[in-house]
């Protein structure tokens, strides 16, 4: 029986910065330019991980149909990297929120901005194995970054969750796989309060080694090609490395675009790849393919394969307030930024 | 069988840096009974009057504190709601003579604020509302609320707000012990610092140190008499609320008051209420019934609510004024006029004590013993 | 503020009940809205630095309070925001 995701939610929070605006503030070369981002999201002072999760799943559990009752998700996992907590879960907080009842297996995953989807592949062998009816994984950050440093002008905020399941699919689950090693590209120790990353280590023995494993593994062992999706998305931790690898695999840049979200909202952590499958399950057609690849510093990657429903246009025609549509140009300056990340 | 107040005694109210919470008390209890020409050993009870000694100063059991004041240690209670604290004290001890338990008893109102920050004494004060239906909430934000509510359906207007502030302060150039002796135009007021929009800082009470006793009795029948009184409760939250332009809580303890005393607005001369917030005075005169509901601004601003005019409101300078040290309020409230009585200046009085945003309410009918 | 456990314990049942409820404003002022959602009235915070005024509609959500150390447990509320 076909397993996949019946809902999504998605959850960007309503401020915006320039990289302009940093670069300017810091005295330097707009790095977001080079970078390919040219403004990122802000959380609100009161907004955290847990908060942005719940209006993700929020939005995800108003768009479940009827059939389906919120009090049969039975697993719950949040993947990111600034949950409120060392110990104690942000999913028994985003739980009692949702109020999704006690039978719930939950746990909290850290794999940096691939927490979300392996949360996502833990779900849906929930779901597989009928340990659990629905499953709903979240993929969400506050992403920190030091002052003046590159990743000031990428790490962004925000969430998405999704629920799977093996009825009324929105897009079932054609295939998945993943790649993992030790490589040290990105790393933060429990008692600081931004990551440091390896430079230029970051790219080729790190996203993309991993990135490229995980897709040739995936197309190898369904006999795909590249020709044969509809879209393709990778982690953004910037707007250069997904066009970058793409090409690479032999993407055309129009199946990639949809995905380029982080041009705009920076790279979301661990909800990147999560909001940037909602933002193509937004504008999807019928029977279209996706393929989704994400990265996690530290490093792995999750791909995915998902074949979207032939009345997947009918089945979310209700659906409002998509991810596109919540990008507002709301932009604040350095001071009030600083004032929100707690400086 | 009628209450009497054999004497009484006002501390200053202000800043009182070298004013602890005990030298208060003390203060107002000695000076009430040598107004009383009372020995300390003739007090058969103590009744006190506080709100924020647990918060502010970690100090419980007040009354045992202030019984300890007394070689006798006579029995005694303290009694809390608020900023309506001191009428209901007042309540406490009228109703222990009434019962005919004891026949003297003294009634000591307090609190001691200034030595915490503002935004500690906010915190405090904020105690006072529903914690987890208003949570997040302070006074100033729960009475701006009341005040627009009031201004949308009756066209209150700033200037109405700011007359009642101007005449407080006015006023409390005649009491020495007030803690403001500074007056105010409406223009003044109009132009202070928003606080919570639309109430700005002149239309707020202060933060104040100071303490007001007195002693009543039911076996003298000269000096001031209580002739009636009043309680009134409603639901702690604004949420809750009936409805948001008047305090039912003051219409429901007056109508008891009226009642019992048998006087009606009319008989009034005047009134100490509780002017928390300007919006408070607006509405306690309108549910008074000493002005129409809905005209109390207009009122105000035509002078109406000062000497000359229908009812003398606020003498002492109000809470706003005269200052609100919150358990003292109430107590200091029936002292000032039991005074203003003693002198020859008023012949019946009436006082108004609200707690919280009006989920208590207590009005006393105080006047000349014939 | 020290938010006790107990305390936090209670109240995290009764969110889920109000939470993304939709509604109007009656009145607001300084971070602070008393709103009516159906037939009953409500007082909540609003969004961190917003400004409502009468008439607005709104939508509980979940924020964090801010209040806490480092130590103390994160404390979380509803708050209302502009739809």
């Amino acid at each position: 029986m076909p397993i996949g995701i019946v809902s999504y939610g998605a959850y960007l929070p309503g401020f915006l910065i320039k990289s302009e605006e940093i670069a300017t503030v810091h005295r330097s070369n707009n790095f977001g330019i080079s970078l390919g981002v040219n403004s990122k999201t802000v959380p609100d002072f009161d907004e955290d991980t847990a908060t942005i999760s719940i209006e993700a799943g929020l939005q995800a559990i108003s768009r479940l149909p009827k059939s389906q009752n919120p009090n049969d998700i039975n697993t719950l996992f949040i993947g990111s990297e600034s949950h409120p907590y060392a110990v104690k879960p942000t999913g028994t907080i985003v739980a009692a929120a949702l109020g999704l009842g006690e039978n719930l297996a939950t746990a909290d995953l850290q794999f940096a901005c691939k927490a979300g989807t392996q949360g996502l592949q833990i779900c849906l062998s929930y779901v597989k194995s009928s340990m659990a009816k629905l499953g709903m994984a979240i993929g969400a950050d506050t992403a920190q970054s030091a002052p003046g440093d590159a990743l000031e002008y990428t790490a962004g905020a925000g969430g998405a969750a999704f629920v799977v399941g093996k009825n009324n699919l929105l897009a079932h689950l054609v295939h998945t796989a993943s790649v993992t090693t030790d490589t040290p590209d990105f790393w933060r120790r429990p008692q600081e309060t931004h990551p440091q990353h390896a430079g230029r280590f970051s790219g080729e023995p790190a996203y993309f080694y991993h990135v490229k494993s995980a897709t040739q593994k995936i197309l190898t062992q369904t006999g795909l090609s590249p020709k044969d999706f509809d879209y393709c998305l990778f982690h953004t931790p910037n707007g250069k490395f997904p066009k970058a690898i793409a090409s690479e695999l032999g993407f055309t840049p129009v199946q990639l675009k949809h995905s380029l979200l982080v041009q705009n909202i920076g790279n979301l952590y661990a909800g990147s790849t999560m909001v940037g499958l909602a933002g193509i399950l937004d504008i999807a057609k019928n029977n279209q393919k996706i393929l989704m690849v994400s990265y996690g510093s530290g490093s792995g990657s999750d791909a995915f394969i998902w074949q979207c429903s032939p009345n997947l246009e009918d089945l979310k025609k209700t659906f409002t307030n998509p991810v596109r549509s919540q990008i507002k140009d709301n932009f604040i300056s350095y001071t009030d930024y600083c004032q929100r990340m707690g400086r | 069988m009628k209450v009497h107040i054999l004497g009484e005694y006002i501390t200053q109210f202000g800043e009182l840096w070298d004013k602890s919470l005990r030298d208060l008390i003390q203060e107002a209890v000695m000076g009430s009974l040598r107004d009383s020409n009372m020995k300390s050993t003739e007090i058969e009870a103590v009744f006190v009057s506080n709100m924020g000694a647990g918060i502010l100063e970690n100090q419980l059991h007040l009354g045992a504190l202030v019984s300890s004041m007394f070689p006798h240690h006579p029995p005694s209670m303290r009694i809390e709601g608020a900023c309506a604290s001191g009428g209901l004290a007042m309540i406490a001890g009228e109703q222990a003579l009434l019962s005919g338990r004891y026949q003297t008893v003294i009634v000591v109102g307090a609190e001691k604020m200034t030595d915490v920050g503002t935004q500690q004494s906010t915190e405090f004060l904020a105690a006072a509302a529903d914690m987890e239906l208003e949570f997040g909430s302070s006074f100033p934000v729960l009475y701006s609320l009341l005040t627009q509510a009031h201004m949308q359906k009756y066209g209150t207007t700033r200037d109405m707000l700011s007359s009642a502030s101007s005449k407080n302060h006015r006023h409390a150039m005649d009491n020495p012990g007030a803690q403001f002796h500074k007056q105010f135009s409406i223009d003044d007021v109009n132009r202070s610092e928003l606080v919570a929009d639309p109430i700005r800082l002149l239309d707020c009470s202060p933060i104040s140190d100071g303490a007001a006793a007195v002693v009543l009795t039911t076996k003298n029948t000269s000096g001031p008499i209580i002739l009636g009184y009043g309680h009134g409760s409603d639901s702690l939250s604004l949420s809750d609320r009936q409805s948001l332009t008047s305090l039912s809580s003051t219409v429901s303890a007056a109508k008891q008051c009226y009642s019992e005393s048998r006087l009606t607005p009319n008989d009034i001369e005047m009134a100490e209420v509780h002017d928390c917030f300007t919006i408070n005075e607006i509405l306690a005169i309108e549910d008074l019934g000493f002005f129409a509901k809905g005209k109390g601004g207009e009122a105000s601003l035509k002078g109406k609510t000062t000497y000359g005019g229908k009812v003398v409101i606020n003498p002492s300078g109000g809470l706003k004024a005269c200052g609100h040290p919150v358990g003292a309020t109430g107590v200091k409230q029936i002292a000032y006029l039991s005074k203003l009585i003693r002198k020859g200046k008023l012949q019946v009085g009436l006082t108004h004590n609200v707690g919280g945003s009006g989920a208590t309410a207590v009005i006393h009918a105080i006047g000349r013993s014939k | 503020m020290i938010i006790k456990p107990a305390d936090y314990w209670r109240k995290s049942k009764k969110i889920s009940k109000l939470l993304g409820l939709s509604g109007k404003v009656l009145f607001a002022t300084n971070g602070f809205a008393l709103v009516s959602i159906g037939a009953k009235k409500y007082e909540f915070q609003t969004v961190a630095g917003s400004k409502l005024n009468t008439g607005d509609k709104i939508v509980t959500v979940f924020r964090r309070l801010n209040l806490e150390n480092n130590s103390s447990l994160v404390g979380y509320t509803l708050k209302v925001k502009k739809i």
